[in-house]
């Protein structure tokens, strides 16, 4: 009581600003400028405009899948089917290539990502069956429906129209395409989330369902909406990553869940669902990418760097939660 | 036996116990009384080694003693029983009562175990109502929380701390908890008892500490020192009306807003009907497991419905979830307010325009446009402006929290308010506000559906009862006919309203009549029972609320003797008679008529025998719960 009447009388500015320092995005800012100045003391090439790029590059397939990967979050889900869905619909998008032009193809793939995705959250919302269980299955039917499509080999020779998604600049920005899109989809994945009801409701939803059901929100909806959105947007990821290859093989994407889940709950998202932000998720994924990247710069075994990063993982979300419980006691 | 000195608790900046002294003597039931924050269940997780005090000491025995962690308490002999009872829903009835043991050390027979956790029921005197085998998750909640007592016996606690245990229990739950506290109390065992509810206070406890603000405002007082009203001064610190009934108003003659007929969802809810007009409050008066819930539930669109009529503004009225009800104009505060109602990740700005967003079509928020709104109705529950800021409404006392909540329905205006239990958990202080605040919203013409445990907050709010027993309305009543006692009858289940109704049956059949068990008052009847042959002869049907005019015995139900006076047969135009006998609860309190009705033409019998033989009746099977009123004394 004191404490919020204190506050009062110091004035608006002073407490904004305390209250901004308290937030979990000032604190994932902070970490990730705190890592970008201790790789820049350890190598000297970190701070070039060439790896910055190159990070900003790395960002892209993990970013988009973390965005997916945020929304299910939030609802208290998790989505392990991203990778396999990246690899079926790569091969979709390969197969589709050689017969319809390409903005066609790209459609079709990201409609079939966002229809596996709809049949895992029908499962998980209208069934009530465990999202861990559904999407583990999924994650097994999507990895061997790309292995039958594509007959157990690459599709090679797409289309050299693809290429300028990767490697052509935005017009006046001058940003590579990808990471344009990747911003694109960031800016308005926090604008669904933080200022539409669609995404108030998602985060009502994690946070207590049976609250959201009682207030008439249209909690079936709005938990299968996350799978869609996660289902996707690994199809977009995919397409990506065939643009820079102009191939696509059907082991892509492989193990690309956990990166995504890792750079969610390093950016302070809770797995039990309703506390997370789009913010927090951006600086999860930099920091993911850029400790690979300082890594990689430093020389660090690539047999090693699973375990720094795991570290790093468990690390991050023990200090929330310790944090959090001070906070909440 | 026990004593705590200076016991002093902070949490952060917040002081929750500030130099409490707190001592409790072998055989006495302690109150711990306070408001919602006031302390109470912080002091109780001290003595139980939940929580370590800052400063101060604990003495058990005379010896000083400082608990670690609860399994010292245990260990030291001291048990708690909370109202969420904290059993392995699993595991059986008997590893439930022995299940501290499993903690302890060395190793354990599971014919003794067994043994001890029969012997510990035993010692409550319920060894026979429960299987030992059967898992927990069978148990009601009145009976989990006579295992959670047992399990405190089964390790020989001398202490035993109760936590607000009556807050879901009905009245006669009560009464059985009660009954089985007198038994530890003769025992000599201590007991501390938590509770804000007054009436429950005066009638179980020997002495009393009263907490404000974390400090100590009576210590160790004898109860029966006190009487109500000095208690809720001390509790809030000023004087405020307690529950008074409002002035009998009838607005039934309002513009109809909801009207319910034959609704049925079963299992909960079997058959209701009632009406509610503008401006009306209509309690539904039942007993927790009667129905209620489900009946507002199933109204908000929450429940299937499989029979019945609903229509509101003289339109149907089906919903199929909340958005629908929500959307048609009615707002509804769930029972659970943690498990329904608040979303803990959102603001409390967020949960209170949470039922605008479920109300809302388009694809924005569209919170702006409701930001006046708030404020002028977090001005009118007097809810800080700057509090609507806060992150997390759980850090709200309850009181402020059901305002949040029933402001989530009012900023949509709601026609229609549907209120489940809108002051459990929320101290008189607030209480009274939200009194207040539902009685100027139907004076402001809004229907409200209010559904409450406490029978007293009931009648004080609502206009017209309308009594629920196991899924079933009966009637509706305006609320000055009749009174809580009344109410408890019209409100048992029917298995105990069985027996009468048998009653009524038997004394219609050796009389070749009709028998009827009923109300009167304001030239009005309420029949709670009748026989079968009752409603052909008499024109009374169970839970009928009628004019004496509209009956067909108006002659005996007017000329009705005082109650003291002889009681004879009185004849109807028709060439029926009937004969009245007043009946009364032990306490001798008013329970209404018990009427044998026979048709014209038949020879009346003998006034004394029908008396003696329906004395004879209630004694046996209604163990005297019901009585005749003056001729008991008379003959």
């Amino acid at each position: 009581m004191t404490a919020a009447t204190d506050s009062e009388r110091g004035g608006q500015g002073a407490g904004a600003l305390v209250r901004l320092t308290r937030t979990l995005e000032f604190r994932m800012a902070a970490l990730t400028l705190v890592l970008a100045a201790i790789l820049s003391v350890a190598s000297p090439y970190f701070l070039t405009t060439n790896n910055l790029l190159n990070i900003l590059d790395q960002s892209v397939v993990i970013g988009i899948v973390a965005i997916g990967m945020t929304f299910v979050i939030l609802t208290g889900g998790i989505d392990l089917s991203v990778g396999s869905i990246a690899g079926v619909t790569g091969v979709v998008l390969g197969l589709l290539l050689k017969e319809v032009p390409i903005a066609l193809a790209i459609a079709l793939a990201i409609a079939c990502g966002a229809f596996i995705g709809a049949i895992s959250g029908t499962l998980i919302a209208v069934f009530g069956l465990a999202a861990f269980v559904v999407t583990l299955g999924m994650m097994a039917i999507g990895r061997s429906l790309a292995y039958v499509l594509s007959g157990q080999q690459s599709i090679s020779g797409l289309p050299d129209g693809l290429m300028s998604l990767a490697y052509d600049t935005v017009p006046v920005i001058g940003l590579q395409i990808n990471v344009a899109i990747l911003i694109g989809l960031f800016v308005i994945a926090w604008f669904y989330l933080n200022r539409t009801k669609g995404g108030r409701t998602i985060y009502a939803v994690g946070s207590n369902k049976e609250a959201a059901r009682v207030a008439g929100l249209n909690v079936t909806f709005y938990t299968i909406l996350p799978y869609v959105v996660s289902g996707a947007l690994s199809a977009v990821a995919v397409t990506l990553i065939a643009a820079q290859i102009l191939s696509i093989d059907p082991l892509a994407g492989n193990l690309l869940e956990l990166d995504a889940i890792a750079a969610v709950v390093i950016g302070g998202a809770s797995l039990y669902g309703g506390r997370g932000s789009i913010i927090g998720t951006v600086f999860g994924v930099l920091i993911m990418v850029m400790i690979r990247n300082g890594m990689n710069l430093l020389g660090v075994s690539p047999f090693w760097q699973g375990a720094a990063i795991g570290t790093i993982i468990i690390t991050a979300v023990l200090i929330e939660r310790l944090l959090n419980r001070r906070g909440r006691a | 036996m026990l004593t705590a000195r200076h016991i002093t608790k902070r949490f952060q900046s917040v002081t929750a116990l500030s130099r409490v002294d707190f001592d409790l003597k072998a055989g006495e039931v302690h109150a711990l009384f306070g408001a919602n924050g006031a302390g109470k269940s912080t002091l109780a997780k001290v003595i139980t080694g939940q929580i370590a005090p800052d400063e101060g000491s604990i003495t058990l025995a005379g010896e000083a003693k400082s608990f670690a962690r609860p399994r010292d308490a245990l260990d030291a002999g001291i048990g708690i029983v909370t109202q969420e009872t904290s059993l392995a829903s699993d595991l059986a009835v008997w590893e439930n009562i022995i299940l501290p043991r499993y903690g302890a050390r060395g190793r354990v027979r599971r014919a003794a175990l067994k043994a001890a956790a029969h012997n510990a029921l035993a010692e409550l005197g319920h060894a026979d109502d429960f299987d030992l085998d059967a898992p927990a998750t069978e148990l009601s909640s009145a009976q989990r929380q006579i295992v959670e007592i047992a399990k405190a016996i089964a390790l020989e606690a001398r202490v035993i701390i109760f936590d607000e245990p009556t807050a879901s229990l009905s009245p006669s739950e009560t009464a059985r908890l009660f009954a089985i506290m007198e038994r530890l109390r003769e025992d000599g065992r201590g007991m501390v008892f938590v509770s804000h509810r007054l009436e429950e206070i005066f009638t179980i406890t020997d002495r009393i500490t009263v907490l404000r603000d974390g400090k100590a405002v009576a210590q160790n007082v004898d109860t029966h020192t006190l009487d109500q009203n000095e208690l809720i001064r001390l509790m809030v610190g000023r004087e405020i009306g307690t529950v008074s009934r409002g002035v009998p108003v009838d607005r039934s003659s309002g513009p109809l807003v909801l009207s319910v007929e034959g609704l049925s969802a079963p299992p909960m809810v079997r058959d209701v009907s009632f009406q509610i007009h503008a401006g009306e409050i209509v309690g539904l008066g039942g007993l927790v497991g009667s129905g209620r819930s489900e009946i507002a539930e199933t109204l908000f669109g929450l429940r299937k419905r499989t029979a019945g009529t609903v229509s509101l503004f003289d339109r149907a009225y089906r919903p199929t979830s909340p958005t629908e009800a929500i959307r048609s104009g009615v707002g509804f505060l769930a029972e659970d307010r943690r498990r329904q109602s608040i979303v803990p990740d959102l603001s409390v700005r967020e949960n209170i325009l949470l039922a605008h967003l479920g109300a809302r079509r388009a694809f924005t928020r569209g919170y702006s446009a409701r930001a006046a709104k708030i404020v002028e109705l977090a001005d009118l529950m007097e809810l800080p402006r700057h509090r609507l800021a806060d992150d997390n409404l759980l850090n709200f006392s309850g009181g402020m929290q059901q305002k949040a909540l029933i402001m989530r329905s009012l900023i949509l205006d709601p026609k229609l308010l549907i209120l489940d239990e809108p002051t459990k958990g929320v101290d008189v202080g607030s209480r009274a506000s939200i009194y207040a605040l539902l009685r100027r919203l139907a004076d402001e013409g809004l229907a409200i559906l209010l559904i409450s445990s406490d029978f007293e907050e009931l009648m004080a709010l609502s206009h017209r009862i309308v009594p629920i027993s196991d899924g079933r309305s009966i009637g509706s009543v305006p609320t000055e006919l009749i009174d809580e006692e009344q109410l408890t009858l019209l409100a048992a289940p029917r298995a105990s309203m069985g027996k009468q109704i048998a009653i009524l049956d038997g004394l219609a059949e050796a009389h070749g009549g009709a028998a009827f068990w009923a109300l009167l008052s304001h030239d009005t009847v309420l029949t709670l029972a009748a026989s079968q042959s009752a409603e052909a002869l008499t024109g009374l049907g169970a839970g009928a609320v009628r004019p004496y005019a509209d009956t067909r015995i108006p002659a005996a139900l007017g000329a009705r003797a005082g109650e003291t006076g002889p009681q004879t047969w009185v004849g109807e135009a028709d060439g029926a008679s009937t004969l009245l006998i007043p009946v009364a609860s032990p306490r001798d309190h008013d329970l209404g008529w018990v009427g044998l009705t026979i048709p014209a033409g038949a020879a009346s019998p003998d006034t004394a025998e029908v008396a003696r033989m329906l004395a004879e009746r209630l004694r046996h099977d209604l163990e005297n719960q019901v009585r005749i009123k003056s001729t008991e004394e008379t003959p």
